[in-house]
Formats: structure tokens, sequence, C-alpha cells
């Protein structure tokens, strides 16, 4: 068999299971904008699935690459990294940073042969609530379609 | 080991990978060389990748002068060593500038796109 051939079986297999399947999702929100809009979704009392564990930093721009794969390494099915709307920036350019460095870990990804929608990154001011609340929503969904990551260290070891 | 226990192996190496000095330089996140005691450290970074750059484009050069050209033509008018001139041809096959298009003595003749 090769390669491709069972990881596709493990990723079938993994999809099978999904009925029982709670989605581990960790979103990285920056301090100034995503972040307060996750509050507000909070404040304002919408529903979003429980999935979300909420990391925030400075500045979207601090999140690096590794950050992301470590995530997906020891444990979660799905990363969401947030910031600011393009020209919002706290700190003007982080969260331009942060996209280019996204697209480098966007390559990685394909190269790896992770799902492109296990990862995900959004522009999300201080006053949509709303838009965050969607966003995890959405996200939980699409990962409970892709399955658990069978590429975190615990799958592997259960082979 | 299953098949699929080769796999952590791939997300070990990118995380190694975006670890590295080099891809961290190209991303604009090292901070080598923000000191002056690091400067030659940056340097040998920085001149790392634009040889490797330099000698892939020189490649290229030969391919479209030359025509197609098989890897011991490569290596007879670049100079280039057998093991550094695979390396480079596979980077440049992987990022679409070289294809084969043709064996020629038991090799493969290589043509840039």
């Amino acid at each position: 068999m090769s390669e491709v051939e069972s990881v596709t079986n493990a990723k079938d297999a993994a999809r099978s299971d999904n009925a029982s399947f709670d989605p581990r999702i960790l979103v990285f929100t920056c301090n100034w904008c995503s972040y307060a809009g996750a509050d507000l979704a909070g404040t304002s009392r919408l529903q979003y699935p429980p999935n979300a564990r909420i990391i925030r930093t400075m500045c979207s721009g601090r999140i690096e690459p590794v950050f992301v794969l470590e995530a997906l390494r020891d444990g979660a099915d799905g990363v969401i990294v947030t910031g600011c709307h393009p020209g919002d920036c706290h700190y003007v350019k982080g969260n331009f940073r942060a996209e280019k460095r996204f697209n480098f870990l966007k390559m990685a990804l394909k190269q790896i042969g992770v799902e492109e929608d296990r990862v995900r990154l959004a522009w999300i001011s201080a006053g949509e609530g709303e838009k965050f609340s969607l966003l995890i929503r959405d996200m939980t969904d699409k990962i409970r379609e892709l399955g658990p990551n069978p590429f975190k260290s615990s799958n592997i070891k259960a082979t | 080991m299953s098949e699929l226990a080769k796999y952590p192996r791939k997300l070990d190496a990118a995380i190694e990978a975006f670890r590295s000095e080099r891809l961290r330089w190209v991303m604009g996140l090292s901070v080598v060389g923000a000191k002056a005691s690091e400067t030659e450290r940056y340097n040998q970074i920085a001149e790392d990748v634009m040889i490797d750059e330099m000698r892939r484009q020189m490649l290229l050069v030969e391919l479209r002068n030359k025509g197609p050209l098989t890897m011991k033509e490569l290596s007879e008018s670049t100079g280039l060593g057998r093991k550094q001139l695979l390396d480079h041809m596979l980077a440049l096959r992987k990022r679409g500038a070289v294809t084969e298009v043709g064996e020629k003595e038991n090799e493969y003749v290589y043509k840039a796109i």
C-alpha cells in the first residue's frame, strides 16, 4: 500500500466514527480586535459550540506557523488564526505579517497532506461578535465533516 | 511501523523547518542579524539562500540557452557536483521550472519551462 493510500484509508476510518466526534478547535485571537469580538459574542449571549479553545496573543503577527503545527500534532483537530481587518492592526502591519506567514503554513500543510480546511485565517473586528460565533459554528461543522485529525500524536500512537 | 506512523515525521519535519533560522529569515521572523554580534550568522544564512538561488538560476540559464540537457551535460557545463546538481534539479522540478523531455544515454533529458 502506498503512503497516500494508507493516509486516505486512515482519513476514511477517522470519518466513519464522526458521530461521537467532538472536535477540538484552537483559536488564536489578537488582543485588540478578534479577542474583543469573541468577548462581544459572549456578552451578547450569542450561541456557538463549546469546541473552541481561545488563546489570546497581543497581535496576529505574533502567531508563528510552528504554533499551528504543534497544535495539530498535540491534539487540535482544527486551528483558526484571527486578527484585525487589514489596515486596522493596532501595530499597523501585524496582520499583514500574519497573512504572509499563514501562506507559508498553507504551503507546508499541502506538502504534509493535512486538509486545507483544518486551518483558517479570519479577520474579526471588536464589533463582530456575530461573525465570531458564525466562524466557530462553521469551523466546527467543517471539522466534524473532516473527522479527527489523523496527524495528532495520540492518533498515531493508537495505530 | 505502520505506514501512517511515517506521517507525524512529516509534521515534525515541518515544525523543525519552521523553527529553522533559514525559513524564519525568509518569513521575516528571524531576529538573527538584529544584534551586531550576530552579523556573521545572518550573513551566512543570507549567503546560503543566495548561493542556492544563483545556482538554480544558472541551471535554468544553461537549459534555456543550450536546449534540453542531461544531468551529465549540466554538470560539465556548470561545474556543479552530481549531488548538488541533483538537489537543485529536484527543487526546480518541484517548482515546475524544469521537466523531463526524454532520455539520452540512460539519463533523463531536462528542459526549462
